[in-house]
């Protein structure tokens, strides 16, 4: 034990590792100040239609929608549409122009916001969000409303079943019926109500786990390369323990190093974040809102967050076994740094560059989806043997295993490592 | 105690660093003489274990040392001529940690330590980051952790590099300390470090033990005598060409020359005793011109 401390205080004894460790303070300070003053964080417009920011904002956004939180039933559904259509319809102040106007609109129908979403999803007329569907709920009259949840199934399977859809081809015929038994078997009616905490929560975690990756990456490297770097290997490995038990004390130190950095940074991040924009709306299941209205996860707000968490540790995890790894077997700082950056990043802006029908199924199973699992992403699936899975499900086994498989050899390597 | 190496080769790519080198070590202590690229380091690196040889064998009392793996390694203490260390930690903490790695207790290790400090002179300097250190005082620290676990083998390659001269009569004094009941190699370019302290000498070229003995039979061993000739000043450069001269002094008339040759160069010239460093320039030492190979090996 005390061999692991000593390669964690080598660790954090190096000026560049303690820049490091800043960089990532502020990384996750920055992804919560967006959450309370940034264009996509949290914000109230008021009576006057002025746009507010802050925690005020996120409190008063809170009290309204929790008045309109609960059991999204007929009744739940029947009392929002009339107080939409009520919003509507009552006159305007004509002295006031236009944009103001409407933004007094929206300023009442806030407190309406996440069942108008759900509105706008179900009645949209097509699985696909098109230009228009966000005028779609007021539009809405009382006797269609007990299709609400009935539309959710519908469109699947008009996407999956009409040739001109995207959806027609990329599943096969079981993988379409594996869909359609997972829409039909979503708990209904949904919870609804204030999300924003564990929404903003969510995508603060996802940059922060994303861009972590390179810090940690950076933090780790030394572990294994230093001693070829700062040429202390000879002494290392002719000392009795520097062989085996030294390769096991780095490993140690690698795992715990990121274990601790990971949980504290993220936690802080999310309880932060929680705690300023409320824990409410934890057991709504994420289908209640905008982005995850067609996920296949059954799964509330709060499971997502643990689940995200978790995904993001495998990745944090793998991200460091492949770093010491490459280290192990380089024996260079540089190239154990740059193999996990480019392996997140690379594929990362392929993504957003690329044709995404394309660039799907080859990314998909690329180590940077592992926080996106559950973010709006296009659907797909693979059959294996017949049965049909999820990338999130193959994501968490493939990376799990390979982390593991990348500590035993980087044990195997190390310790056999010759000094020329 | 004896350690015993048997064919021992080592080649790299194109190089044969080793080659076929067989010799036993007991206790006492070893000055290993050679060259740049004569092999030392490389010979070095297999005796700890650094380095797996091409072919051969390194044999600790009957046991192949690569098979004992640690409990080899427990007996070692090792000073790479390369010598590196972790920039940001202490001298103290650099020492607490190989001992770690040595295995040494935590309870005992704090005194090592200390002990090992002030054998070295460091006592002063322990608070300091090694990134901070001189390359002199680095060097003690790497004696320092050599010698931590109280080794049975003692592997320093090049331990007086860098080292003053007040410091390397100190470190003299500390082989001489440290030479009962171990086997101590060291490494060296510089004959004066071996000549009073190594009870035997090895003098290696190419990859091989060329001669091995004490220091008087290396110096019966060696061909050549030394001759002191007086030369008027055009005849210096010729000498240089036809002799191995390992030294000049000027004179008003010309020079003194030390001459290296198993005959008297001239007629006058005086026989003075060899000296191990005469020996050592007489199987290195590479004459400016003149004939290939006369009085080497
Ligand atoms: N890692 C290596 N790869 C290839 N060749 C090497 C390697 N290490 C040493 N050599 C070669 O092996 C030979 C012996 O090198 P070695 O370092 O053992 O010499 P040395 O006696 O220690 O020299 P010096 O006095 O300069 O330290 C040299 O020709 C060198 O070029
Ligand atoms: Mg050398």
């Amino acid at each position: 034990m005390a061999m692991v401390w000593y390669e964690i205080k080598k660790i954090l004894l190096r000026p560049s590792c303690q820049i490091a460790l800043l960089i990532l303070l502020v990384l996750a300070g920055q992804s919560c100040y967006r959450v309370l003053y940034g264009s996509e964080g949290v914000s109230w417009t008021n009576e006057l239609g002025q746009t507010e920011t802050g925690c005020a904002a996120a409190r008063k956004l809170r009290n309204a929608q929790r008045e309109w939180s609960g059991t999204l039933d007929q009744e739940l559904l029947e009392k929002a549409l009339a107080e939409l259509k009520r919003i509507d319809s009552a006159p305007d102040d004509p002295s006031l122009d236009e944009v103001t106007q409407s933004n007094i609109k929206f300023s009442q129908k806030q407190k309406l916001m996440p069942i108008r979403t759900l509105l706008n999803l179900s009645f949209k007329g097509g699985y696909e969000w098109q230009y228009g569907s966000y005028f779609v709920a007021e539009k809405v009259e009382p006797e269609q409303l007990p299709h609400f949840y009935e539309n959710r199934i519908q469109h699947l399977k008009e996407w999956l079943y009409d040739e001109d859809s995207t959806g027609y081809t990329r599943f096969s015929e079981t993988e379409k019926q594996y869909l359609i038994r997972n829409y039909e078997t979503l708990e209904t009616p949904f919870q609804v109500g204030y999300t924003a905490g564990w929404e903003q929560a969510f995508s603060a975690s996802y940059y922060t786990i994303l861009y972590g990756t390179i810090l940690i990456a950076f933090l780790i490297s030394g572990v294994f390369a230093n001693e070829f770097r700062w040429k202390a290997d000879s002494v290392y490995f002719s000392t009795e323990l520097g062989r085996k038990e030294g390769s096991a004390a780095k490993l140690t130190a690698g795992f715990l190093f990121t274990t601790v950095v990971y949980w504290s940074v993220l936690l802080a991040v999310n309880l932060f974040i929680l705690i300023f924009l409320g824990f409410d709306g934890g057991n709504c299941p994420v289908q209640a809102t905008f982005h995850y209205w067609n996920s296949i996860h059954h799964i509330t707000f709060f499971q997502l967050s643990l689940l995200q968490l978790a995904d993001g540790y495998v990745l944090w995890m793998f991200i460091s076994a492949l770093v010491m790894l490459v280290a192990a077997a380089s024996r260079s700082v540089s190239i154990s740094v740059c193999v996990p950056s480019v392996l997140i990043m690379v594929p990362d802006m392929l993504e957003r560059k690329v044709d995404f029908e394309k660039a799907l199924s080859l990314l998909t199973l690329f180590p940077h989806r592992m926080t996106s699992i559950y973010a709006n992403r296009t659907l797909i699936l693979y059959t294996i043997l017949g049965n049909v899975v999820t990338p999130a499900f193959i994501q968490r086994v493939l990376f799990s295993s390979l982390t593991i498989l990348m500590f035993a050899v980087c044990y195997r390597v190390y310790r056999r490592k010759q000094i020329r | 105690m004896e350690l015993k190496i048997t064919d021992l080769t080592k080649d790299f790519r194109k190089t044969r660093a080793v080659n076929r080198v067989n010799y036993t070590f007991h206790s006492g202590v070893y000055g290993l003489l050679g060259v740049n690229g004569a092999g030392k380091t490389t010979l070095m690196r297999m005796l700890t274990t650094l380095l797996n040889p091409t072919s051969g064998a390194v044999i600790w009392d009957g046991q192949d040392v690569f098979q004992m793996d640690k409990d080899y390694r427990r007996l070692l203490g090792y000073l790479p001529q390369d010598f590196g260390v972790y920039p940001d930690f202490t001298v103290q903490d650099y020492l607490m940690y190989i001992a770690t790695l040595k295995g040494i207790k935590p309870a005992v290790a704090k005194t090592r330590v200390e002990e090992m400090l002030h054998l070295t002179g460091m006592t002063q300097f322990k608070g300091k980051k090694m990134k901070a250190l001189s390359g002199g005082m680095k060097r003690r620290a790497g004696i320092a952790q050599a010698v931590l676990n109280d080794p049975k083998i003692l592997i320093l390659d090049e331990p007086t590099a860098g080292l003053d001269p007040s410091e390397r009569i100190r470190f003299r004094n500390l082989i001489s300390e440290l030479a009962a009941d171990r086997i101590v190699l060291l490494s060296t370019h510089i004959v004066s470090d071996v000549e009073s302290a190594a009870g035997q000498i090895i003098l290696m070229k190419d990859g091989e033990f060329l001669v091995t003995g004490t220091s008087d039979e290396i110096i019966a061993s060696c061909p050549d005598r030394v001759w002191i000739c007086k030369v008027p000043k055009e005849q210096v450069l010729y000498c240089h060409q036809t002799y191995r001269v390992s030294n000049v002094k000027t004179l008003s008339s010309g020079a003194e020359l030390r001459i290296l040759s198993p005959e008297a160069p001239m007629s006058d010239a005086v026989q003075e005793e060899t000296s191990l460093e005469d020996v050592f320039l007489s199987y290195f030492g590479e004459k400016s011109g003149g004939e290939d190979g006369n009085g080497m090996v």
